[in-house]
């Protein structure tokens, strides 16, 4: 091996030297001192780079880092982050709320053109007591009508069934219909008005 | 280790904060420390460290995460302490300075007398560190890249944005040029003079 050989490889440090070629830089360095030497100096100088000094960044690195971002990219981050939620929140008021009023209306209501008649609503069911005539029609919204009494007229049930005592009676048709889901959100928006308008009454009064 | 910084990165790209800081996090000693041994400053390795990671998000969108994230980053880091030695030095640093080895194109840093004319070294270590402040920066990162930060070729001329040729020049030009230094100041025997007296 050549001086000029031996310098290539010795600087060649992304190719390590095979045995035969490790054995004859032994050889060449033990028979050349200018070589020995320069072979010496590169690994010290790539020996001190490596143990060159580390430093550590400031332990508040990182927030110090992200306290500098532009605002309106931490509105962008959050927005990223946080759109699934917003979508979820969005679609919950917007389905939601219909669907809020499907379940918690309707309620039971009874309708009856003789204001004097003691009809009775008992939680989802309306009661025409034994004792009870009703003069005109009634129309029952989503309950369960029992006529223990008499009905001097048609009874209409909106979404609503029935039944009628062994005393009970009622002079004209029984009518039945059922809401549509379309009806129901109406339905339920006009008493949700209706409690609205109560509600406001009671606190002006 | 790639492939997890690579989704991190991925993520942060998305506006990802917390994958963004866990890079953050996952770099920021061996980014402080790459700008400490290119600019020899402490203070200013930290403050450009800074600069860094905001450069970095500024730029995530175009950040390709099919590729290796760190010579991204490292090329980030190296752009940033050039500029900053360019702007405090006033020095216009050539890619590529240096014809064939010629003496007079090792380019020192400036003209500032050796601190050992002041402290003395303690040791080759400390001499070796002033040699290296001395060194071009361009010479400077290339040993750094390899040596400390042991990087391949290839990763380096991804920093660099060199071809692996041009990196393997400038790493043997600079090894030199630190070693020149280090004889001119006594610390290494001039083992060229064997080659004026005649190389084998
Ligand atoms: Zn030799």
């Amino acid at each position: 091996m050549d001086c000029a050989r031996y310098r290539q490889l010795i600087c060649a440090d992304d190719l390590a030297p095979d045995e035969e070629q490790r054995r004859q830089m032994d050889k060449h360095e033990a028979e050349c001192l200018s070589c020995a030497n320069y072979g010496t100096q590169i690994r010290q100088i790539e020996k001190g780079i490596c143990s060159l000094a580390v430093v550590k960044a400031p332990d508040d690195f990182v927030s110090e880092v992200l306290d500098c971002l532009p605002s309106w990219q931490m509105l962008r981050t959050v927005w990223s982050r946080w759109r699934v939620a917003g979508v979820a929140v969005a679609l919950l008021l917007f389905f939601g709320f219909p669907t809020y009023m499907l379940v918690q209306y309707p309620k039971p209501f009874v309708a009856s053109l003789d204001a004097g008649a003691r009809i009775e609503v008992l939680g989802q069911t309306v009661i025409v007591p034994e004792d009870v005539v009703v003069n005109g029609d009634i129309t029952v919204y989503h309950a369960s009508l029992q006529v223990l009494g008499r009905v001097r007229g048609n009874v209409f049930l909106v979404s609503s069934g029935y039944s009628i005592g062994q005393q009970g009676k009622v002079d004209g048709r029984i009518v039945l219909k059922e809401h549509s889901p379309w009806d129901k959100v109406v339905y339920g928006f006009r008493n949700i008005s209706q409690e609205v308008r109560a509600y406001l009454g009671g606190a002006w009064r | 280790m790639d492939v997890v910084e690579q989704a991190l990165a991925r993520r942060a790209k998305q506006n990802d904060v917390h994958a963004f800081a866990q890079l953050v996090e996952l770099y920021k000693d061996r980014i402080v420390s790459f700008l400490y041994r290119l600019t020899g400053n402490r203070e200013d390795a930290r403050d450009l460290a800074q600069d860094v990671f905001l450069r970095l998000y500024n730029n995530l969108h175009t950040y390709d995460s099919s590729l290796r994230f760190s010579p991204w980053l490292y090329r980030i880091a190296q752009n940033i302490a050039i500029d900053f030695l360019r702007r405090k030095k006033n020095i216009v640093y050539l890619d590529e300075p240096l014809g064939e080895f010629d003496d007079q194109a090792w380019q020192l840093e400036d003209d500032e007398p050796w601190p050992d004319e002041v402290v003395e070294f303690k040791d080759l270590q400390s001499a070796l560190e002033q040699a290296m402040a001395r060194l071009n920066p361009m010479y400077r990162s290339v040993l750094v890249l390899r040596f400390a930060e042991e990087m391949s070729y290839e990763d380096i001329a991804k920093v660099l944005n060199l071809p692996q040729t041009t990196v393997k020049t400038r790493l043997h030009r600079a090894r030199e040029a630190l070693r020149r230094l280090l004889i001119e100041r006594g610390y290494f025997e001039d083992s060229q003079r064997g080659e004026k007296d005649g190389l084998r």
